[in-house]
């Protein structure tokens, strides 16, 4: 009774997994023994977001800008500069046995499917592998991945004695897919993993990916350049650019409302087969700038329309807007922005 | 998980699963069909087993001649291969000879196989600080030519098997660990290496599941490589003295010894020659022919 009340949230009220102020920037040359100034890339910075319950995240913008760099942070096979990351509420230590535990309850799949699975070992024995690990008997993780296999539509009679290179792109990102969730995992990480489908087959993954969701009462983070299906899986969706969260909301909000110049210049691009839904909004001007060499101020400045003096000096602060979360002087009243350009 | 209950009954009733064709029963049914690779384990596996086999091949004693039967030619009633300049027949000689030149040859490499493969292994997969500092040391190791510092090396020690042995081992264990370790960084950047980093399994785990079998592959065809160098380099030990001591068999002592009579008997000197030769030349051949049998998809 007691310890009923003394519970300081209600377990519900607790995101699954929750990533503060993540940061992590690579050394490229200088500052060793030869002298120099050092130059770094800053690959993510103060980058925050909560996955709740059964629910998706998707992460979204241009490439090079810190999305994957950000699921393997998350994932600890990078180590983060600065950043705290929660699983149900609890902080994740970083020695081996406390990272072996968080790796059981967080799943990665990679863009390259093919890569990403050794060529040397059959399919039954890539899926095998992380089950054992985690301490099943061989003849547990054997059925556990020929039960794995058949649930992402893969016969185990055909499949669990071939090997990677026998497979299709999309029969072996189903491969990768069971492995994932061979050791039963609360949380996957979909880094760019449909990316390289043909648009057939990643239809069909990503509604067994859905499917997978519901059974297993899982929750995804789901990483993709491609802004409709990012829009189509996921119920909360952070956009990034250079290495920085700029916009953070739920996905119709952020869809139909985006607030931030980068976001609504993102979204104008999107292809659409509606004629009524062609735009005559300019598309995004230039390339990124380089992540070596940041812009002063807001890193969206040199690109947007709307950017005023206190852009190119200052660098925004996260505001809380009715719907969402923005990196943008011209949402927040108190910043002194002059107002949008027309 | 009745689904789970389910499989496990399919399998049990026996519904065939498909099994297919492995990697390495891939690159040894190629080296089956290449008739070169064919022609030298053949060679290879004919002189291994004479030289297990000597005692069961032949009545005489290797270091037993005669005074009466000195350096006769080839096809003597009772001495097929000849005798040597003390009248020991040769048959007999190059048999024995090859127990102590082959295992001269092959032991050295197994054994810096062993300390340079998995010092390079580890070089490689931790990379960093740990690397450069087992490098730099084979870099050392390295600036020497490799012939000079086995004779250095044997006579700093003293002549003898053994520290023929040694020496051998020593100067085989750089290229042989520069050789894993770049194999080693190759395959500890492709995804599947991370991929089984993010499964949560620890490094020793990793290396030996997911690593060491896509590094066997150069490893092994650059140690065939080099066992046809380690056995010239040790009848080159023995040859100067540094090896094997007379009257004990070995293939490039009894060139040494024999090099006295390359004018009266040259086809019987030069025997031991050839034997080493055919060695050298099979494994090489069998590793051109690894390396080929190795390249499917």
């Amino acid at each position: 009774m007691n310890d009923m009340t003394a519970r300081p949230e209600s377990p519900t009220k607790v995101p699954k997994l929750s990533v503060k102020e993540l940061s992590k920037r690579f050394h490229v040359s200088g500052g060793g023994l030869l002298g120099g100034e050092a130059r770094y890339v800053h690959a993510v910075s103060d980058v925050s977001f909560d996955l709740e319950r059964h629910t998706t995240v998707g992460i979204v913008g241009e490439s090079g800008c810190g999305k994957s760099t950000t699921a393997r942070l998350v994932m600890h096979l990078i180590n983060p500069d600065s950043g705290r990351i929660a699983l149900d509420g609890e902080l994740v230590a970083t020695d081996s046995a406390s990272l072996k535990r968080f790796r059981r309850n967080v799943q990665m799949v990679f863009q390259d499917s093919s890569a990403s699975l050794n060529p040397r070992l059959t399919i039954e024995q890539s899926i095998m592998f992380g089950v054992v690990v985690h301490g099943a008997s061989k003849a547990e993780a054997r059925e556990r991945s020929h039960y794995l296999l058949g649930r992402v539509g893969l016969d185990p009679a055909l499949f669990a004695g071939r090997y990677p290179h026998e497979l299709s792109g999309g029969q072996r990102q189903r491969v990768n897919i069971a492995r994932a969730l061979a050791v039963q995992p609360k949380v996957v990480i979909f880094d760019e993993a449909v990316s390289a489908l043909d648009k057939s087959i990643e239809a069909q993954v990503l509604n067994l990916l859905n499917e997978l969701r519901e059974e297993f009462e899982l929750s995804y983070i789901f990483i993709s350049h491609d802004l409709q299906v990012v829009r189509y899986v996921s119920d909360t969706v952070m956009v990034m650019y250079l290495g920085q969260m700029v916009e953070y909301g739920q996905v119709e909000d952020v869809y139909n409302d985006p607030q931030h110049p980068y976001t609504q210049a993102l979204l104008s691009s999107m292809l659409s087969v509606d004629p009524d839904e062609r735009t005559d909004a300019a598309p995004i001007q230039g390339d990124p700038p380089s992540p070596l060499d940041l812009p002063s101020g807001c890193c969206f400045s040199p690109r947007c329309p709307h950017a005023a003096d206190i852009c190119r000096s200052l660098s925004p602060k996260i505001n809380r807007t009715r719907s969402s979360r923005v990196a943008c002087h011209l949402v927040d009243p108190a910043a002194g922005h002059p107002g949008r350009a027309r | 998980m009745t689904t789970l209950v389910e499989s496990r009954k399919k399998s049990m009733r026996g519904i065939p699963i498909h099994v297919s064709r492995g990697y390495w029963s891939t690159v040894w049914r190629n080296l089956r069909r290449d008739p070169a690779s064919v022609v030298c384990m053949i060679v290879l596996a004919l002189i291994f087993a004479g030289a297990i086999f000597a005692p069961w091949l032949t009545a005489y004693d290797p270091a037993i001649g005669s005074i009466g039967t000195r350096l006769k030619p080839l096809g003597t009633e009772g001495h097929i291969l000849g005798t040597d300049e003390q009248g020991r027949d040769m048959l007999t000689r190059l048999l024995y000879g090859g127990r102590m030149s082959l295992l001269m040859g092959t032991a050295p490499v197994l054994m810096a196989l062993l300390i340079g493969g998995s010092l390079g292994t580890i070089a490689g997969y931790y990379g960093g600080r740990l690397n450069t500092v087992i490098m730099r040391t084979a870099d050392v190791l390295f600036a020497f030519p490799s012939v000079l510092l086995a004779v250095a090396i044997a006579g700093a020690l003293g002549a003898g098997v053994g520290n023929a042995l040694v020496a051998l081992t020593i100067v085989l264990i750089p290229p042989l660990l520069r050789v894993t370790e770049s194999a080693a960084t190759q395959v500890r950047a492709l995804a599947y290496v991370e991929a089984a980093q993010a499964s949560g399994a620890g490094s020793l785990t990793i290396i030996r599941v997911q690593v060491l079998g896509n590094m066997l592959g150069p490893v092994l065809v650059y140690s065939t490589s080099l066992l046809s160098v380690a056995i010239i380099m040790a009848a080159g030990l023995s040859f100067i003295g540094l090896g094997a001591k007379p009257p004990t068999a070995e293939w490039g002592l009894m060139l040494n010894t024999l090099r006295t009579a390359i004018y009266s008997q040259p086809v019987v000197t030069i025997l031991p020659g050839l034997c080493i030769f055919m060695v050298s030349l099979s494994f090489n051949m069998l590793s051109d022919g690894l390396r080929t049998a190795m390249d499917v998809s």
